[in-house]
């Protein structure tokens, strides 16, 4: 249905944020099929991956859709037993933090929901989040950074945006995408694969199968992890859509929310918080491993596209009050240069400051690893053991052509010895049947016909002697 | 079961699935612009229970002008007395424009900037002004969203048979003209 306003984007962010969970099904079949491959070779060869596919989906992907949903609820379970522990931040009270206080009781009030904790946490990067399983035991934290740079109405959007995740049970669908992606990984473990070392490289070189099988099943295991990476951004990022639309609707003022997101960008990464805490930011890493959050220019893209003509409102009030053209001045030829010079480098230094587009570039970035599994170091260590394999087949085909010439050079030294030899050992009696058949008569045309005339008639007389195929075929 | 009823059925399906979905589309729209109507009604009833106290202030101060206090005045019984959601808007944007006018002719007044009983309710009645422009915009919003999809296409089949009918925006009217004017300044 056609989106035409925030309530549209709501409801289709909603809808998308529940369906995007299949991706999470898609990639523990993917990792079922990678650790079921060698035992279903050996137990069940008939219906294995490598040889009947669709047998294999047929039979098995019911059974690890079942597993993959007790392994889920054995790692959600511990999971949900870490987060209940105390998340080391002290609250504080309406006389330390009048401001702040009095801001999330008239949200929470609007909101229809019990005040929240609210804990500031000292730091200098210009963050909030909401952490909390249920709505009675939620924590809404601000960094200090955060509290010295907004004014009141964008403190008041960033607060409105953590107490919809709150309302909307966020912080439970966060906790469910990173268990699902931390169980994917613990299993993967158990698969075939080779490691970056020298063990492995050589390893490898001498088994070349093996190679290709553990290619094949850190390539599948890439594509598993990279749609679970997907799929939590993809979920995450429809969370923190409709957290932003909900903050307009409680707050009336997307232009403050847009200014709230252009101060805080950039100034956002808190260092040293736990990534399993779950919690849901105002602003987090848009690209990386652990990617949750859509860019800020999305985000007000969103905002803009949804929210009308209340979104520009204090576009002029943002803009820096007094702005005063740079005086031109001439700048000398070693300066040029080096502006120039650097203006050759830039791109590329731009290019991965910019994030990619495309969502698997972007949950990929910054992964060591490659496709394949390999780090650089490896892929260097592979590189050799290639040679090396190469270098092996040379020399053992090289090995195995000499081998070839002597033994045809014997074998044409022996041949007429030989065939005197195997002529003289045949037994002058060919046919078991027909004794009278001798070796002088089989080049003769007629022979068949004796040689079947004479079945005939051993099978036609009961009393006779019983034909054996296998004998029959020695002739 | 052959192929043509399977597709008949997924037809049908796919149909109830798309009623019941424009259906529950245009009640939550429905529901949200009276959630937002009454977001600008807490508002408005905030305004009202300022008008007494901002009148006891002043009318000591404004004895030829008491007209003024009196439109201020008729305004606000027009506006409780209103049937209609859309009497109310329309008593309540006259309200407003009164004030702006009295709020505006007021700081002209010496005695009366000296007060600071009348710079604390001009400060409330501002800030409440900017509240419910901020209100109304957001109620226009939900209204237009609404609005459309009840013209659109599978919600235009449903709206009538639904009970929802497309609202009227809070918007300021013909009076936003006047209030357009340039602002005379005289030295």
């Amino acid at each position: 249905m056609q989106v035409n306003g925030l309530y549209g984007h709501v409801a289709r962010n909603n809808f998308r944020s529940v369906w995007m969970f299949a991706g999470f099904a898609v990639a523990y079949q993917l990792v079922g099929l990678v650790l079921l491959i060698i035992p279903t070779l050996i137990m069940d060869s008939r219906n294995s991956f490598l040889l009947n596919p669709f047998g294999y989906f047929a039979k098995y992907s019911f059974y690890v859709l079942i597993f993959s949903v007790i392994a889920f609820a054995f790692r959600y379970r511990r999971h949900m037993k870490i987060l209940e522990k105390e998340m080391g931040f002290a609250t504080v009270s309406v006389f330390q933090q009048p401001r702040l206080v009095k801001i999330v009781e008239t949200l929470s009030i609007t909101a229809g929901i019990n005040m929240p904790k609210v804990a500031v946490l000292e730091n200098d990067a210009c963050n909030a989040f909401a952490c909390g399983l249920t709505q009675v035991d939620a924590t809404i934290v601000v960094t200090s950074g955060l509290l010295r740079l907004l004014s009141d109405d964008e403190l008041e959007a960033v607060i409105a945006h953590e107490i919809t995740h709150i309302v909307n049970g966020d912080i439970r669908s966060m906790a469910f995408a990173n268990v699902s992606i931390s169980s994917l990984m613990k299993l993967s473990r158990y698969r075939l694969t080779f490691g970056n070392g020298w063990f492995s490289a050589i390893f490898t070189a001498l088994m070349p199968a093996f190679f290709l099988f553990a290619a094949f099943s850190n390539f599948c295991m890439y594509v598993a992890m990279t749609v679970a990476k997907m799929t939590r951004l993809l979920i995450a990022s429809s969370r923190e859509y409709v957290a932003d639309a909900e903050a307009v609707r409680l707050t009336h003022k997307p232009s403050s929310l847009i200014s709230a997101l252009r101060k805080i960008e950039g100034r956002s990464a808190i260092a040293g918080l736990d990534p399993i805490a779950d919690a849901m930011m105002i602003d987090g890493a848009a690209v990386g491993e652990f990617a949750t959050h859509p860019t800020i220019a999305e985000r007000i893209a969103a905002l803009r596209q949804h929210a009308g003509s209340m979104a520009y409102e204090d576009e002029a009030a943002f803009a820096p009050a007094t702005y005063a053209e740079p005086a031109f001045q001439p700048a000398p030829v070693s300066q040029l240069r080096a502006m120039f010079g650097a203006a050759t480098k830039t791109p590329f230094a731009e290019k991965a400051a910019v994030a990619p587009k495309q969502l698997y570039e972007r949950v990929n970035l910054g992964n060591e690893k490659d496709m394949f599994g390999r780090t650089a170091g490896g892929k260097k260590k592979a590189k050799i053991a290639g040679y090396v394999m190469i270098g092996l087949m040379l020399v053992s085909s090289l090995m195995a052509q000499r081998n070839f010439a002597t033994l045809k050079s014997e074998a044409s030294n022996k041949q007429p010895k030989a065939a005197q030899t195997r002529v003289t050992s045949l037994p002058e009696t060919v046919s078991p049947i027909e004794p009278s058949l001798r070796k002088s008569d089989l080049e003769k045309p007629e022979a068949h016909k004796i040689a079947i005339d004479s079945i005939a008639t051993a099978a036609s007389e009961p009393s006779g002697k019983k034909v054996n195929a296998s004998e029959w075929k020695l002739r | 079961m052959d192929f043509f009823a399977l597709g008949a059925l997924g037809i049908m399906g796919f149909c109830g699935y798309a009623t019941y979905h424009v259906y529950n589309r245009l009640m939550a729209l429905d529901e949200r612009c009276l959630a937002a109507y009454s977001d600008i009604d807490v508002l408005l009833k905030h305004r009202h229970t300022l008008i007494p106290g901002l009148i006891e202030t002043v009318k000591g101060y404004v004895n030829h002008e008491r007209e003024m206090l009196n439109s201020i005045l008729r305004a606000q019984v027009e506006a409780l007395q209103a049937l209609n959601q859309e009497q109310r808007m329309s008593a309540e944007v006259q309200l407003g424009n009164n004030l702006h006018s009295f709020l505006n002719f007021a700081d002209k007044l010496p005695e009366l900037r000296a007060s600071t009983h009348f710079v604390e309710f001009r400060n409330e009645l501002t800030n409440v002004e900017n509240k419910i422009t901020a209100a109304r915009r957001f109620y226009n919003l939900t209204v237009a969203e609404l609005n459309s999809t009840v013209r659109q296409f599978p919600g235009s089949l449903l709206s009538g048979k639904a009970g929802v009918n497309t609202r009227k925006t809070f918007d300021l009217g013909v009076e936003r003209m006047l209030m357009d004017d340039a602002v005379e300044v005289k030295f």
